[in-house]
Order: structure tokens, then C-alpha cells, then sequence
């Protein structure tokens, strides 16, 4: 990620950030699969509505 | 800001001649329009020697490298204006590429001796390809090599003389081999490059090789990560499969999707028809016994492909040189048939990177095609078929308006506007007007490929609808709704 700046919450969208695109959502979710540990599957890769699903659904695959 | 230009056509073409990197993406109009590009896009490496060769010429008395650490975010377009910036500390230097107001690329530049010897990664020589490789993603997997340098060190050092005397031409062209590696050994063909991160390496014997081996690869993003060595660096590079080209369906697939004489004794126009949803409009037209012309602004030989395809399936089909951009009348003076019919598939590259809420270039760009471009072709047209109907394809972006697609979606919502008063002025000309979702093609293609449907069960309503104009003055008049979205299917 180039823009430290952006304050993530459990809220945040995709849309929300400016600049935003597939290729930064795929280096933001490979970067938090290294951080933690985890694989998410394609289908969820696709889906997630928000930040609050990825640590969601990151919970669920450590639990 | 340390400096600023454009990179052209024969910029690239340089940098591609001593990099040894022509994928296609940075030089051919045609092909790169089919990735998620679409359009020639300045090698990430060119920037950063670029970034490089401004910093050393503002301060000659750098300290040396030990790391180099590069991510590029975005594309820089061929003819963009791209600004490099620097942040200097006393142990780094951060250089930032901007074009468009939004950073496209980072360089960090750590100072300090080279930190370790580089150790080859693969004894297998592996020259380099005058062609980009075109590898599945399986075969990428545990992938090495030894990458012969596409040009001497001398030769990289021409284009960047301060960068060469600061880092060693060696090392320069080392850097220049990794594009030669991503864009055309591993991932190849349908590669980006998302950034590197490397040391600066004593050698013992130096060669004009750089050593790789893939390291990991995730089938589910189509990352490619591999280790490199050589030529006095050593570090890693990350870098993507982007899917291939998107395929339509064969004429034969849609052929069961219409009756066989369906549309017979329609003579129809397909703007845009070479790809994407125009091809499909084409085929499912042709399947159903239609006439039909496709036109083409750059991409003549996938058009004659279309046509072909067609042909051979028992179609008729001809192609034509049209730019939506440009008056219609000269450009359809060609066409064996006066058209009952029009498909407008005309578009300007829709999604791109972008950092102001509302860019009026942009917007021109947009009305230029989406209701200048649609009017001209429509009022040419009409003036050989007064009853001619028309599909003008909106988008569900008027509505849901995503991030960063403003200006598309004022421009289109003016292109309905446009038809619904065509369609109260112009009887018995008709258009049609749809707005579509997202569907699968070259414009709407990612790196995580294959979830968005196939345009054909979308069209189809609505090419029977366009293709049950004209209709009779009764008929016409019972219809309330000159837009008609979301009235046919």
C-alpha cells in the first residue's frame, strides 16, 4: 500500500478510498493473508462488503 | 519535484529495444486495448530508471544504493504526463511517480554498502525471447532460469548515463532484466508487474545474466513471486497473470440461442463489432440470418477475424473503418446495404485510475463518443433509412454511479436523454436503450478472472427488440415510454 493515510475501519468499502481499485484489493488482501496466516476462498475474495468481513471472516478461519 | 515528461511511442520503443521487454502492452495499440490497460502503458522499470537518472542528475554525490524498493500502482499511459517527486533523508529517498494527480508508482532508495554476495538461482541459460512467453499459470509454477541480458550494460547506460555511473551499468541493466523477465519469460505475455524489492550484491565473477526462480504462486489472485540474483542486485519481484483475453462465444454456441431465420432481411450495423459485446451482437444477428457489417477503429484483423467466423458458418458479413470520433457519412460510404439496423458499441477505454471527484476532460472524452459520436452516426444513417433503429447501450452506472466512474455515467445519462428525444423528433427512426450490467469482456477483465456472466443471454432481449423496429403507427403510439429501459425481455 502506497497511502498510509487511509484510516481503515469496520466500516470501510472498497469504494470508500479514493484511487482504489482490484489491483490495490488484491495486494491489501494478500498482504493481510501473509500478516495472519490465512487463505481466503475466491468467492469471498469477490464478495467482501467491507473491511469488518475480512477481520470477520480472518477470525473465523484462526478460531 | 525533481522532473516531469511524457513518455512516447518511440520512448518505448527504445526502452523496449535495450530492456529486451516488447510485450505487446507497451507497444501495440491493438493488443494492449484487450488488457485491463487498454491502451500502451510506460514499462514500470522505465519509470523507475527514469526516477533514478533525475535523482542522480539533482544530486551527483549520492550515497550508494543498498536497496531498492519499488511498487507500481497504476499504469502510466503512453503520451500521460508523469511528475517525479523526492523525499530525501540522510539514510533514504522516496520518489514518487505522479500522473493524473494520483501516485502511480514509489521508489524507496535506501543508502549504504551492498549488503551480500548474490548467489545464481538456476543454472539453466535462458535467452532472451524475442517473443513474450505464453504460459499458463500452471506452468509458471517453480519456473527458473538464467536470463541473458537483452542488450550489454553499455547499451542501458546510453539512456541512463548519471543512474549507470551511480549504480553501475551492470546494475542498471539488471534492473532493465527483470522487466525482460516479468514482460517476457515468467508470468510473460499476460503479465503486470507489481514491484520489486532488491539489494545491491558483490559478485565475484559479474555476468550479464539475472538468475530467477519462481518462489510462490497463488492461483486464486494469479500472483507471481520470484526471487532473483545477478548482475549485482538480488531480491525479489512480485508480479501478476492477468487473464488472457476475453473470448465470446462461437456462432455456433449462440446459433442455439435464435431461431435460424429470425432476423433474416435485417441489414444491421455493428459499431464496435470486432470484440466484446458488439461481437456478440454480430454473431447472435448473423446466427439469426442477418446482413451485417462490423466496424473497427484500430483493430482490423480481430474484425476480419469476426467476419470470418462468421462467414464460415453460412453468414454474410463485411467489415469497416469507422471512428466514432469522426463525421459517419465518408466513413459509411462503403457499406453494401443501407442499414435497417444499428448496434452502437463505440466506447472509449470506461475504467482507469483517477484522483479528482470530476474531470471535464474526461466527461469530453465520454460525450465525444457517447452522444456527439451516437447523433452523428444516427442522422447519417437516417438520412438513407429514414426508419432505421438503433440499440444504444446505457449503462446501470446512471444509476449506481461507482467510485471513480462520474464522468461515464454523466455521459451516458446525457446519451439517454439524447434518445428519448430522437425517438419524439426523428419517427420513424427508433432507438433502443438498455442499461447493462457489467458483463464479461476485455473492458470489465481482472486479475481474479470469470465471475461476471456472459453477455449473450443479456443482449439478446434486446437485439429482438431493436430488431422489432420498425413497427406500425399503432403500435408505435401505444408505447408510452420513448426510453423503453428495461421494457423488452
Amino acid at each position: 500500500m502506497l497511502d498510509d493515510s487511509i484510516a481503515l475501519t469496520m466500516e470501510t468499502r472498497r469504494e470508500d478510498i479514493p484511487d482504489w481499485d482490484s489491483f490495490n484489493y488484491v495486494n491489501f488482501i494478500v498482504a493481510v493473508e501473509l500478516e495472519f496466516g490465512v487463505k481466503f476462498k475466491v468467492a469471498d475474495i469477490e464478495s467482501f462488503p467491507n473491511v469488518g468481513s475480512i477481520v470477520e471472516e480472518t477470525k473465523k478461519i484462526l478460531a | 519535484m525533481l522532473a516531469e515528461r511524457t513518455f512516447t511511442k518511440a520512448d518505448q520503443a527504445r526502452f523496449a529495444a535495450v530492456s529486451g521487454d516488447r510485450n505487446p502492452v507497451h507497444l501495440d495499440a491493438v493488443l494492449a486495448r484487450r488488457t485491463q490497460a487498454g491502451a500502451p502503458v510506460v514499462h514500470g522499470v522505465h519509470l523507475l530508471l527514469w526516477g533514478l537518472e533525475a535523482l542522480v542528475r539533482t544530486e551527483p554525490a549520492l550515497p550508494p544504493m543498498r536497496r531498492l524498493k519499488a511498487q507500481f500502482k497504476h499504469f502510466a499511459a503512453v503520451d500521460e504526463r508523469v511528475a517525479v517527486t523526492a523525499t530525501r533523508t540522510e539514510a533514504s529517498c522516496i520518489l514518487r511517480f505522479v500522473a493524473a494527480g494520483m501516485t502511480i508508482a514509489q521508489l524507496v532508495v535506501e543508502f549504504g554498502a551492498a549488503v551480500r554476495a548474490a548467489e545464481a538461482l538456476s543454472a539453466e541459460p535462458v535467452p532472451a525471447p524475442a517473443e513474450a512467453h505464453d504460459l499458463s499459470f500452471d506452468a509458471m509454477t517453480g519456473r527458473s532460469g538464467r536470463l541473458a541480458f537483452a542488450s550489454p550494460p553499455d547499451a542501458i547506460a546510453m539512456m541512463f548515463p548519471a543512474a549507470s555511473r551511480w549504480l553501475d551499468p551492470r546494475r542498471v541493466a539488471a534492473l532493465a532484466a527483470t522487466t525482460l523477465l516479468v514482460g517476457m519469460v515468467c508470468p510473460g505475455l499476460h503479465s503486470i508487474y507489481a514491484g520489486l524489492t532488491v539489494e545491491a550484491c558483490d559478485e565475484s565473477v559479474p555476468e550479464d545474466r539475472l538468475s530467477f526462480r519462481v518462489t510462490a504462486t497463488d492461483p486464486r489472485v494469479r500472483s507471481v513471486h520470484m526471487a532473483v540474483a545477478g548482475g549485482g542486485i538480488a531480491g525479489a519481484v512480485q508480479s501478476y497473470a492477468r487473464m488472457p483475453p476475453t473470448p465470446q462465444a462461437s456462432v455456433q454456441d449462440l446459433a442455439d440461442l435464435v431461431e435460424p431465420d429470425e432476423f433474416r432481411g435485417a441489414s444491421a450495423l455493428i459499431v464496435g463489432g470486432s470484440r466484446g459485446l458488439g461481437e456478440v451482437t454480430a454473431k447472435l444477428l448473423a446466427a439469426g440470418g442477418a446482413r451485417v457489417a462490423i466496424s473497427y477503429r484500430v483493430g482490423g484483423a480481430e474484425a476480419e477475424a469476426v467476419a470470418e467466423e462468421i462467414r464460415s458458418a453460412g453468414g454474410v458479413c463485411e467489415t469497416l473503418a469507422y471512428d466514432a470520433s469522426l463525421p459517419a457519412e465518408p466513413q459509411l460510404a462503403g457499406l453494401a446495404a443501407a442499414p435497417t439496423h444499428a448496434y452502437y458499441f463505440a466506447t472509449p477505454k470506461i475504467f482507469g485510475a483517477q484522483s479528482a471527484l470530476f474531470a471535464r476532460a474526461r466527461l469530453d472524452t465520454f460525450l465525444n463518443v457517447y452522444v456527439d459520436g451516437f447523433l452523428n452516426l444516427a442522422e447519417a444513417l437516417r438520412a438513407r433509412r429514414r426508419d432505421v433503429s438503433l440499440f444504444y447501450p446505457s449503462s446501470v452506472a446512471v444509476t449506481e454511479r461507482p467510485r471513480g466512474m462520474l464522468e461515464y455515467a454523466m455521459a451516458k445519462a446525457a446519451g439517454e436523454t439524447l434518445c428519448a428525444e430522437m425517438n419524439q423528433a426523428l419517427p420513424p427512426l427508433h432507438v433502443t436503450v438498455d442499461r447493462l450490467p457489467r458483463l464479461r469482456s476485455d473492458q470489465t477483465a481482472s486479475v481474479i478472472g470469470g465471475s461476471l456472466p456472459s453477455p449473450a443471454g443479456r443482449l439478446l432481449p434486446f437485439v429482438r427488440e431493436t430488431q422489432s423496429w420498425p413497427r406500425k403507427a399503432e403500435t408505435r403510439s401505444a408505447r408510452v415510454d420513448p426510453l423503453q429501459i428495461g421494457s423488452a425481455g
